[in-house]
């Protein structure tokens, strides 16, 4: 799961960018013709269909896309976020992930359970962030979607902030 | 019609009454207007009947060039100084007419002739040192591919030393600047400089314009010699082309008969100063107006932004306003890539780039605010108001239905991002869009930070913006100081990024302080490239499947800007916290009030993908002693 915004390349490349060839399919719902048209201007559908998150995340990014210029009115925001979010949530038909062993601790299993439903759990383990910093990672991660409670946030950020600490 | 014209020029008769009676004696009214606009400008050989326009001087080649140069109408030279182009700066001692403006580093000397020339259509004129010309072609790119007027000079060895590996000689020098300037030369002889001088000017000045390159031996330079200086108007003359009648007519018909058109534009209207028209030739035909963006379409916003018929950016496949029947650009390069399968008409100034890259139906090369002009005559001409109201009415209604919808989008994020500690792009963008004055200069030189911009309004009556099409970045501070001795008078922001500043940087506060330029200057510190990471990380490649962030991250170290500035005695402060937003803007507004430059280096929350991450790989040359020296 990544933090904000896609915020992706800028509208200067759209007109540079040949005719998209061999785009992925996009899961039917609705919400599907606005997205196959409006997102893929400026870039491939691939990074969409790579990230997972919730409504929150979701909405973020596509008002980021719409400060780029992205064409989606007003009256569509909620069917696009709506059908982002239940195609590409948290869990659903997830990229193959590589295996990587975390230090053993109180937590450690819920990490490995609640983090790899958005990506790669190699992205947690090379990490080395000050205690601050994982409190703030992963509240933002509870923001936008990742499938756990409060409580279960606050066992994987002590388990972050003593296993992986970084610069405080 | 001869009787008409001569009442006309001895101010009998108005250009209305010259028009109607040219049009009564069977002239087409495209054709008389454009007569009466020709008859009404002063033209460059009447300004240069003036006495005194040539006149003879001896002096050295430095007197010559610098002379030649203020004749033109150049006030000030931005510089760098080397010990060769001593005779140049010799011959200002005594000459009020021309301000030397300098930097301490080529780059932020070119970046600040190019912002003195982007704000006001003028030449920029800029010396630099022979072995620093490098530095100045990096920031050059800005000025050659968005068609500023720069002339780039620099004092070489001596002729009988040329070759023979002279102190500070370098092969291939000159050729070095010949990719990126309209014309590059070595002055050969003394007497020849204003010659020469002015061979530059007319280069860098005649549409398409752009930088050229003079490089004068050092023996020229301090050589005595006579020679002739000619006042700009005998040779800088105005290209003022206008696209034929039948062409203009052709264009003005399907525009009219259109059943879906959309209007694109670029910076070649803003280089041409034709804002004016562009808002009311689409306001005469309701027609949505969407911005350019890459070759010629970035650097300035010629259409207002809030205005109800601009719909944002061009896009290659628009659902607003959906499939087009014509696409009419008027002066963007990249614009007739747009709407492949519309009927093209393509108004550019520049030649060489029209219809390269996909067919256009119309072509028509000319200066883009005569063509304008000529464009609302004949659409007017061609249908009586009340039904080209009805076209207006009906088109112009469909659009504001849309981008009225679109405003609200933009208010509901604003409102989303209204509270909250964080410093975001859109919280900072509402904050600035209060701040700015109405009339102020916005100088951009970010990448994420464009982020900002739809909060805040340009164009028309509003705030100005000027940036860089290439995105060389290391620009924007330099260019902020050359925008404001433009407009001394005018609110001037210039906007970088960490990634902007490290380039340039610290040397364009060196400026900023020795020339007391009240400029505000705000980092958007979020220690990281941040929308490259964003661009390599959407590829999906190792990086991003990995977590490992192996290029952009700059927080190690936390650079202080804050601190830096104030070491060039530019007051300075960070804005760690969106409630300290307001009150720091406060501050700098006042210091700028009393004639003192300030900078804000403010903690902007990174964002896009893996911006949660502050990995970067640990490397320590330290650790890779055997022997603690």
């Amino acid at each position: 799961m990544n933090r904000h915004s896609l915020s992706i390349a800028l509208l200067a490349f759209a007109a540079a960018t040949p005719a998209l060839a061999q785009q992925p399919q996009w899961p039917p719902g609705e919400g599907r013709e606005i997205v196959s048209v409006a997102c893929v201007q400026c870039h491939q559908p691939t990074i969409i269909m790579t990230l997972r998150e919730g409504p929150t995340g979701w909405r973020f990014h596509v008002h980021d896309m719409i400060l780029r210029g992205a064409q989606i009115k007003n009256a569509e925001v909620e069917t696009v976020v709506n059908y982002l979010a239940s195609n590409f949530a948290p869990g659903v038909n997830l990229p193959p992930a590589t295996a990587v062993t975390l230090p053993e601790g109180d937590g450690k299993q819920l990490v490995e359970q609640r983090c790899v439903a958005c990506h790669d759990l190699q992205k947690v383990g090379t990490e080395r962030l000050g205690r601050k910093d994982w409190d703030r990672v992963v509240g933002h991660m509870l923001d936008i979607g990742a499938p756990m409670t409060a409580d279960e946030a606050k066992i994987i950020t002590a388990y972050l902030r003593e296993k992986l600490p970084g610069k405080p | 019609m001869k009787d008409l014209v001569k009442q006309f020029l001895d101010k009998g008769i108005s250009r209305r009454e010259l028009t109607t009676g040219l049009t009564a004696a069977g002239m087409t009214s495209v054709a008389a207007s454009a007569m009466a606009q020709n008859l009404a400008q002063p033209t460059p050989q009447a300004a240069a009947a003036a006495p005194g326009a040539v006149r003879d001087m001896k002096g050295t080649g430095g007197a010559l060039f610098t002379q030649q140069l203020k004749a033109a109408g150049v006030e000030f030279i931005f510089f760098n100084p080397s010990t060769a182009d001593a005779p140049i700066f010799d011959s200002l001692v005594n000459e009020p007419g021309i301000q030397l403006i300098k930097g301490v580093q080529e780059g932020a000397v070119v970046a600040m002739a190019d912002g003195y020339a982007r704000a006001t259509g003028k030449l920029g004129v800029a010396i630099v040192a022979n072995v620093g010309l490098p530095n100045a072609l990096c920031q050059m790119v800005n000025s050659w591919k968005d068609q500023i007027p720069i002339l780039l000079a620099a004092a070489s060895v001596a002729q009988e030393a040329v070759g023979r590996e002279a102190f500070q000689e370098y092969e291939h020098i000159e050729q070095m600047t010949q990719p990126i300037t309209k014309w590059s030369w070595v002055a050969q002889a003394t007497e020849a400089i204003p010659e020469t001088a002015r061979r530059a000017i007319k280069y860098a000045s005649t549409a398409p314009s752009g930088p050229v390159y003079l490089s004068f031996p050092e023996n020229l330079l301090r050589t005595e010699a006579s020679a002739q200086i000619y006042d700009g108007a005998l040779f800088n003359v105005p290209m003022t082309m206008r696209p034929s009648k039948d062409d203009i007519e052709r264009a003005a018909r399907m525009l009219i008969e259109a059943m879906n058109p959309v209007l694109s534009f670029g910076d070649e209207v803003t280089l041409c100063k034709g804002e004016k028209e562009l808002v009311e030739l689409a306001e005469l035909l309701g027609l949505p107006a969407a911005g350019g963006s890459g070759a010629l379409g970035f650097w300035s916003k010629p259409f207002p932004t809030r205005h109800p018929l601009y719909i944002g950016a061009m896009l290659r496949q628009m659902r607003f306003p959906g499939a087009v029947d014509v696409h009419l650009n008027v002066g963007w390069k990249h614009g007739e890539l747009y709407m492949p399968g519309s009927k093209q008409i393509s108004i550019r100034r520049d030649p060489a780039s029209i219809a390269r890259n996909a067919p256009v139906d119309l072509p028509m090369i000319a200066d883009i605010r005569l063509a304008l002009i000529d464009l609302i005559d004949a659409v007017k001409s061609l249908a009586t108001k009340e039904r080209l109201k009805q076209i207006a009415d009906e088109r112009g209604q469909r659009v504001r239905d849309y981008t009225s919808e679109q405003a609200k989008i933009l208010q509901k994020i604003a409102r989303d991002h209204a509270e909250g500690s964080a410093i975001r792009m859109e919280r900072l963008g509402v904050e600035l869009e209060q701040w700015l004055d109405k009339d102020a200069i916005y100088v951009c030189d970010v990448d994420s930070g464009k982020r900002m911009d739809p909060f805040m309004s340009f164009g028309g009556d509003d705030k100005s913006y000027i940036g860089t099409g290439p995105n060389i970045l290391g620009w924007g501070m330099a260019a902020g100081l050359g925008v404001k001795l433009a407009h001394p008078n005018r609110q001037v922001l210039s906007v970088v990024g960490d990634g902007s500043f490290l380039f340039s940087g610290p040397q364009p506060l060196w400026s900023l302080s020795r020339y007391q330029a009240p400029t505000t200057s705000i980092v958007l510190n979020n220690k990281s490239y941040n929308n490259e990471r964003n661009r390599i990380w959407m590829s999906g490649g190792t990086q991003f499947k990995a977590g490992r962030d192996m290029t952009c991250y700059l927080g190690s170290p936390d650079v202080d800007y804050a601190m830096l500035a104030k070491a060039f005695s530019v007051d300075a402060e960070k804005v760690q916290d969106a409630s300290q937003i307001k009150d720091a803007l406060a501050r700098a507004k006042k210091a700028n009030m009393d004639g003192r430059p300030y900078l804000l280096d403010v903690n902007i929350q990174r964002d896009g993908i893996g911006a949660s991450s502050a990995w970067h790989p640990e490397y320590s040359i330290a650790g890779l002693r055997t022997r603690k020296v």
